[in-house]
């Protein structure tokens, strides 16, 4: 094969983006680093192009806040004044913070603007919009998924077959919503003081100060804890999973993850593999680069991401 | 020049020509001329290699030894030697050093020496016999600066004043930075004459006295200290107990110009760590404040440095602080426009209803806050909480599995 991999879009031991082998391990039982990789092909396209892009600036703007705002949240962190000067200064990173916050703000409205486009296109359709397992609109099943999840816990039997989003996506997804909101909500009034308190109450800027304060700190743990476990860390997951980030996985994977989804999908596993993402429809495997690439990043935000945390644990001993 | 005679033929015709210098001039007194007299003197105090064959040791030689110039261009430089040494009848004359007195009948009887009595320096010489300053350890012996130039601020002979203080008193050097090192001598503020120990109420530094003191130059800052709280309490209470205010510090006394600024060394308002200080003198007492002012953006960025952020005497004024229910303050109500006006342009009546102390623990006080962080941690708590434990329970449960999975051979995904 022309990109090192074989016939099933498994990578083949020795190219990037695998694990290194144990060992004695068989060839055969090797497996990529990457979750969305495992298994037997072929690869099915999950996310689109701009979903990618979209989740991409959220984590950059993300990191470039969390990292410019830590140190303000914990000021009296020993880290604190070093983490600060690494950004050139309170001055300094507060531009920063504030260009890093105005490119989330544009990504809210594009996206806002997205998801009108895509109602009003499938107006006539609104099983696509409306409650259904197949997207992101919270469903009463998700109560019972969860509850379910509980019982697999602590029997181990009755696995949730999660749809296309399990509540775990969903939470993701609506935890960022109320994130946003909150976050952007409270940022705007601190960034803009005087025109705000040209007609809200000065008491409104402490509140903002608590709920911005707080609700970056929800969302770090929440993100750094509860997502990368769920997506990244989990054991029969693990060490990553970079399937946001190349768009496709393995209809292993999908079977694993999202059997629902899997089993009303299967009949697009006949359709010819498109190079351009059409979502549920065969992708060619990820190339190398773009594999090493996934991983590079991955890695890096996991690392950095569980560092982030270890100083906001850090901060709770100091202050 | 010296002929090149031995060492004791030098001695010897030396002695002789001051012999019959003594004889021209018939004894070393003031009307025998003072050219006369005081060329008879440098014959052997002008000649270091003379006075060095005298005495045992180099730094003796280097006390008799007198440098003419200098001695010309002191303020003494029109006297004899004889109207300071009074007392020599034959050589060696060692009395002659020891029994100079400044204060004689003619000379430095009135002011500033009155005080000089009973100032510590004088009291420690007689007291106890220990080696402190008198005239000659500030002034010099032989190179006497004039009045006129003593005064000049931050001038060589203030310098080299204060480099007599600090040849004792190591501790209280200036630093290189400290704003009053070119400008006021450590005479400016301790009343040489009349120098005190540290504590007493007599000195010109103690605490009820520094207004006055600093105040001399600092005229503005001492007329609003006279009136502010802090002012106001060392005066009339007599730096007493500040009952009053602020509540969370009863047994705190009212501070003074060096309990904020320091002495030894006062960081100027320019330096760097001036404010980050300034903050920490006020939170010595004012815990409480300074605690919840670090909750608010204002004490998170300066605290990280930011030098542009508020600090307490941005609101509350430095000379002039007073207690908000008073009208003259800074933060009285019917003040906070201007004041917050000050770095917010466009304050207005509903603005300044921000709350720059805000105490999120009170209930009672601030309960909007109270309730905003209790959401807000209760969001924070259940949500972890719960997806902490989903998170734990489910690592555990695919530790079974595969525990499971392994003792039955087989593999998963």
């Amino acid at each position: 094969m022309a990109d090192g991999r074989m016939d099933d879009g498994q990578m083949s031991y020795g190219e990037a983006g695998t694990l290194p082998a144990p060992p004695g391990l068989a060839e055969a039982d090797r497996v990529p680093m990457d979750a969305a990789q495992r298994g037997n092909g072929p690869f099915i396209w999950r996310f689109l192009t701009w979903h990618r892009v979209a989740h991409g600036i959220v984590v950059l703007t993300f990191y470039t806040l969390v990292l410019t705002g830590l140190p303000l949240r914990f000021s009296c962190a020993p880290f604190s004044a070093g983490l600060i000067s690494l950004f050139g200064g309170v001055q300094s990173a507060g531009l920063i913070h504030r260009v890093a916050a105005t490119g989330m703000v544009a990504l809210a409205v594009v996206y806002v603007a997205y998801l009108a486009v895509r109602v009003w296109k499938a107006r006539d359709t609104p099983q696509r919009w409306r409650w259904g397992s197949d997207n992101v609109i919270p469903h009463p099943r998700d109560a019972v998924d969860f509850f379910k999840q509980w019982k697999y816990f602590f029997t181990g039997r009755d696995r949730p077959q999660f749809g296309r989003y399990s509540y775990l996506e969903k939470l993701d997804f609506f935890g960022a919503v109320w994130g946003f909101v909150i976050i952007i909500a409270s940022g705007m009034m601190l960034s803009f003081p005087e025109f705000f308190g040209a007609f809200l109450p000065g008491w409104l800027f402490n509140v903002a100060t608590i709920f911005h304060g707080e609700e970056a700190l929800l969302a770090t743990c929440f993100l750094f804890v509860v997502h990368f476990f769920n997506v990244h860390v989990r054991p029969d997951k693990w060490p990553l999973d970079a399937v946001m980030f190349h768009g496709r996985a393995t209809v292993d994977y999908l079977e694993e993850e999202h059997p629902e989804m899997m089993s009303q999908i299967t009949p697009n596993l006949d359709k010819p593999v498109s190079r351009t993402p059409i979502v549920d429809h065969p992708a060619p495997p990820p190339t190398r680069s773009q594999s090493l690439v996934a991983a590079t990043f991955g890695f890096i935000l996991l690392a950095l991401g569980f560092a982030i945390l270890g100083m906001i644990l850090w901060a709770f001993i100091f202050c | 020049m010296i002929p090149p005679f031995t060492r004791a033929g030098t001695r010897s015709f030396l002695l002789w020509m001051v012999a019959v210098a003594c004889a021209f001039s018939g004894s070393a007194t003031p009307a025998a001329g003072q050219a006369t007299g005081d060329d008879a003197c440098l014959t052997c105090h002008a000649e270091p290699e003379f006075l060095r064959s005298q005495v045992t040791t180099s730094a003796d030689a280097r006390r008799l030894h007198v440098q003419p110039g200098p001695l010309r261009s002191s303020t003494h430089g029109d006297m004899t030697c004889a109207e300071c040494h009074t007392s020599f009848a034959r050589f060696p004359h060692p009395e002659a050093a020891e029994t100079v007195t400044c204060a004689t009948s003619s000379c430095h009887t009135a002011d500033p020496h009155p005080d000089w009595e009973t100032s510590v320096h004088s009291r420690i010489q007689d007291d106890d016999n220990l080696a402190a300053a008198d005239c000659a350890s500030c002034h010099g012996v032989h190179d006497v600066a004039s009045l006129d130039d003593l005064q000049v601020e931050g001038g060589p002979d203030q310098q080299r004043m204060n480099s007599q203080c600090v040849s004792c008193h190591l501790e209280q050097a200036y630093a290189t930075d400290d704003p009053h090192a070119d400008s006021t001598s450590c005479a400016g503020c301790h009343a040489p004459h009349a120098m005190q120990e540290a504590g007493s109420a007599d000195s010109r530094v103690a605490p009820g006295m520094q207004v006055e003191t600093c105040g001399a130059c600092h005229e503005a800052a001492a007329d609003s200290s006279r009136v502010d709280i802090h002012g106001m309490a060392l005066h009339e209470q007599g730096r007493t107990e500040l009952v009053s205010w602020p509540p969370e510090q009863a047994d705190s006394v009212a501070p003074t110009c060096s309990d904020c600024h320091g002495a030894h060394p006062m960081p100027g308002t320019g330096h760097e760590d001036f404010q980050e200080r300034m903050i920490g003198q006020c939170a010595t007492c004012h815990t409480h404040a300074a605690d919840t002012y670090y909750d608010t953006y204002h004490g998170k960025a300066t605290r990280l440095g930011s030098g542009v952020a508020a600090s307490c005497a941005q609101c509350h004024g430095a000379h002039g602080v007073l207690p908000p229910d008073s009208t003259g303050s800074y933060v009285h109500a019917d003040n906070l426009v201007a004041t917050c006006g000050e770095c917010h342009e466009a304050a207005r009546p509903a603005f300044v209803l921000y709350n720059s102390h805000p105490d999120t623990h009170d209930r009672e006080g601030s309960p909007i806050l109270y309730w905003s962080l209790t959401f807000m941690h209760a969001l924070l708590i259940g949500t972890l909480g719960v997806f902490g434990l989903h998170t734990i329970l489910w690592w555990i449960r695919i530790w079974l599995d595969s525990r499971k999975a392994g003792a039955h051979g087989g593999t998963h995904g």
